[in-house]
């Protein structure tokens, strides 16, 4: 397999009871970039990323038949371990979620149930997070204080931050910015674009402009289906499928 | 057009105005209820107890239908005796709520919850005098035969109470873990926390407000539980010195004694009532002031 | 619904209001009786019988123990009060013209379980059993274990008894405290190391009555007198009873009277000897 591949997805489809929301999906995630999922509401975006760390389990009456391939292992096997798995491939919600704790419990929750006591070694990994984060400064002074206070923009880094202080390989987004004003948004554009130099990135957007902007390669979802694949100038300018080419120049959507 | 609106409106108004004096009414009648009540104790029992002193509570001699003297009219054990039996079921009791309202709200499959949260729900209809019958004809007999003694004693009455205030418990408690946004779930399982390590430290932390309103109401249900404690307890006037030991509450005391008295002692057993009032208003008082700091 | 509650208030206010004063009166065929829980199931055959015999008449008997009772005929509230022990000199002090009259004698008997092997116990034993001198079985010939005495409550008229003939005035110590006869006796019933103490007439095969100073509580022993624990019941009057008061205590003194209650487990007071100084002076 390519060096370059760090999830490679072959054939997968998965069913809601007898709803098929994904249809027979092939798709190799390069490592180290950013790469964005498009399309229209309800199109499988959520439940593709879901997939990649097995969080649909939470949900009742699904099924799913293909392959997820991460490092070198089928991670839709019944004996994998969701939980390190999970560690490695972490995931940043639509709405940003915060525990109702302080600040630093909320960086230090990860850490601490994976294990780290060590009262220094928990400052240093806040910190750092918090740093990768670009939230440091606008909260250093303030970490004992409730993380419900924060403003929903601030919240969401706080969720990265919470992200990485468990040392991930791969983040997934889901549409991490759609509930923030433009401000909050440009900011978390900015930091994924610092991040993309440690981390492997997907990133669920309906926002084109957004897909343009942050991601190398994008792939465009529809009703289930992976209609097309390509790095983003490609996609967005030369589109090879019809479909395609009416959805990024807005002719519906 | 404008006119007729106005015209509607001012009709709805009127109604509206008596409707709410209605329910004016009615509030004020509960609140008068509760001052009745809280008037009527404290005209019977405070006289006794300033008549009495401190000796009141501090007194371990309880001879009340002998003529008044100096330490004969003394709460002591019965105070202690109440506390030991509320707090020994809410001990008992909260860990086993909160586990069970955890396994109803996050592990227990549909099929499992629709037969267990009924039966739960049927467990606080059931009437304390069956209670107070089950710990006598079963439990009761077991402490004598594993233990020795009486059989009726603290371990008993704890028994019993904690299986009294479980329905409570768990069903305040399960309700607050539901309540708990599915965000907060999700988010600490999306990190690799396990599911027990997401209950532990992201649900029930989320759910503590209600868990611990859940336990107050327990606590509430304890202290003030009378025939089911009066039936195990063995009903003692001493401080118990194991907990196979009998034991005497407030409540139990009062309801034993209160066919008989008359003159000091009704007004004794009036200001046991009074002290009763008390504690749970000092215990009721303290638990809210702990889950209010609890949730900032 | 709630609009319902302040008149279901004034409502319940009047009923206890009349009830209140109902209780307080005696007239057109209705008699109060009041007091003792040992008298009452008694004083309810009475009342049962003097019905029949009486068509019109009504006869309430109500608990509350002895205490209550006299201070009922006192206040006025009941015509009669029913006790378990003899009026007591504080409550002459307070109604001086309190009237008791003895209608029949009833033994306490110390129970055990059937399977102790204790049959008889002193007077002085009983006494040390109960202000905790003597803890274990085997210190009265029994097997060695712990005695759990069981004791009825503060202001019963048969703690009452057992204080005054028993412990001699002195203070029971230890025990647990159960609320009736029948609590009680299931209790002893169940634990092999208990003791406890009821009305002779309420002793059954479930439990087992020690003999005291040699004497088991029979009919004969507590008429003659050689069964030490035992009581007088009383019907408490204010002044001399008149009306229905005195046609329902003539009904319990006479032969049909005296006859249910001898058939009810008491000892009939024609029976008895040397009949306290009230029944004398009544006769």
């Amino acid at each position: 397999m390519d060096d370059n591949v760090e999830i490679s997805v072959k054939n997968l489809s998965l069913w809601f009871g007898k709803f098929q929301a994904l249809k027979n999906i092939s798709i190799a995630i390069p490592k180290n970039e950013v790469t964005a999922l498009i399309g229209p509401s309800g199109c499988g975006k959520s439940t593709f990323i879901k997939t990649l760390d097995r969080m649909n389990d939470l949900v009742d009456n699904v099924r799913i038949t293909g392959e997820v391939i991460y490092k070198g292992r089928n991670i839709l096997d019944d004996d994998t371990d969701v939980v390190q798995l999970r560690k490695e491939i972490g995931m940043v919600f639509q709405k940003p979620n915060p525990f109702p704790k302080s600040i630093y419990d909320n960086v230090a929750y990860g850490p601490r149930v994976h294990g780290i006591k060590d009262r220094k070694a928990l400052n240093d990994i806040v910190e750092g997070s918090l740093r990768k984060a670009a939230l440091w400064d606008e909260v250093s002074d303030r970490l004992n204080e409730s993380a419900l206070r924060l403003s929903g923009g601030q919240q969401q880094r706080l969720c990265i931050a919470r992200l990485l202080a468990v040392e991930p390989n791969v983040l997934l987004m889901d549409e991490p910015a759609s509930a923030l004003d433009p401000i909050a948004t440009s900011k978390i554009e900015d930091l994924l674009y610092e991040l993309k130099r440690e981390y492997t990135i997907i990133i669920v957007t309906h926002n084109m402009q957004q897909a343009a902007r942050v991601a190398t390669h994008t792939a465009f979802f529809l009703l289930g289906e992976l209609i097309e694949y390509a790095s983003t100038i490609d996609l967005f300018e030369r589109p090879r499928d019809k479909r395609t080419e009416d959805y990024v120049t807005g002719k519906f959507g | 057009m404008a006119v007729r609106t106005l015209k509607r409106s001012r009709i709805k108004d009127a109604k509206g105005t008596t409707i709410e004096l209605i329910l004016l009414l009615c509030a004020v009648s509960a609140v008068a209820a509760i001052f009745l009540i809280i008037w009527f104790i404290f005209s019977e029992g405070l006289p006794f107890v300033l008549e009495a002193g401190p000796q009141f509570l501090t007194s371990s001699i309880w001879l009340p239908t002998d003529s008044f003297s100096d330490g004969s009219w003394g709460i002591f054990p019965i105070l202690v005796g109440s506390l030991i039996v509320t707090f020994g079921a809410i001990g008992i009791g909260t860990p086993l709520g909160v586990a069970c309202a955890v396994f109803l709200a996050e592990i227990a499959p549909p099929a499992v919850r629709r037969v267990l949260v009924p039966s739960i729900n049927a467990l606080a209809g059931v009437p304390s005098v069956v209670y107070g019958f089950f710990g006598l004809v079963v439990i009761v007999p077991w402490i004598r035969g594993q233990f020795g003694g009486f059989g009726t004693s603290v371990f008993a009455s704890w028994v019993i109470l904690s299986i009294m205030i479980l329905p409570t418990i768990i069903s305040i408690s399960t309700d607050s873990i539901r309540a708990v946004p599915r965000e907060y779930k999700e988010g600490s399982l999306a990190m690799g926390a396990t599911q027990w390590q997401t209950i532990r430290s992201v649900m029930i932390p989320a759910a503590s407000s209600g868990i611990i309103a859940s336990v107050i109401l327990g606590m509430g249900r304890a202290i003030g539980e009378t025939m089911a404690v009066l039936m195990v307890a063995g009903n003692a006037v001493s401080i118990p010195n194991s907990i196979f030991a009998p034991v005497s509450t407030l409540t139990a005391q009062i309801a034993l004694e209160m066919g008989y008295a008359a003159g000091a002692h009704r007004q004794a057993l009036f200001a046991m009532g009074m002290v009763l009032f008390v504690v749970i208003m000092i215990l009721t008082g303290l638990a809210n002031l702990a889950s209010r700091r609890r949730v900032t | 619904m709630k609009r319902l509650f302040p008149i279901l208030l004034v409502a319940v206010l009047v009923a206890a209001a009349v009830f209140e004063a109902g209780c307080a009166s005696n007239s057109a065929g209705k008699l109060q009786v009041a007091g003792s829980t040992s008298v009452q199931p008694h004083a309810e055959v009475l009342a049962r019988a003097f019905q029949q015999n009486n068509s019109g008449t009504r006869v309430y008997v109500q608990g509350g123990g002895s205490s209550a009772g006299i201070q009922a005929v006192g206040e006025g509230t009941a015509a009669i009060g029913m006790s378990s022990r003899a009026v007591k000199a504080s409550e002459i002090a307070t109604y001086p013209t309190l009237k008791p009259v003895a209608i029949a004698v009833d033994g306490i008997a110390m129970i055990v379980n059937p399977k102790n092997p204790v049959n008889n116990l002193t007077m002085n034993q009983t006494r040390d059993i109960f202000t905790g001198n003597i803890t274990n079985w085997n210190q009265v010939g029994g097997s060695d274990a712990t005695i759990n005495v069981i004791n009825r409550e503060q202001g019963s008229g048969t703690r009452d008894g057992v204080q005054t003939i028993v412990l001699k005035g002195g203070n029971f110590a230890g025990g647990i405290v159960l609320s009736s006869t029948g609590a009680i006796r299931t209790a002893v019933s169940q634990d092999v190391n208990a003791i406890g103490y009821i009305s002779s007439a309420e002793v059954d095969s479930s439990v087992k009555a020690v003999n005291i100073d040699g004497a088991a509580p029979t009919y004969d022993n507590i008429a003659n007198r050689s069964y030490k624990i035992q009581r007088d019941f009383f019907f408490v009057t204010k002044g001399d009873p008149s009306g229905l008061a005195s046609q329902f205590i003539n009904f319990t003194l006479g032969a049909g009277g005296q006859a249910l209650l001898k058939a009810d487990g008491l000892v009939s007071i024609s029976d008895a000897q040397n009949a306290s100084m009230t029944t004398s002076a009544t006769k």
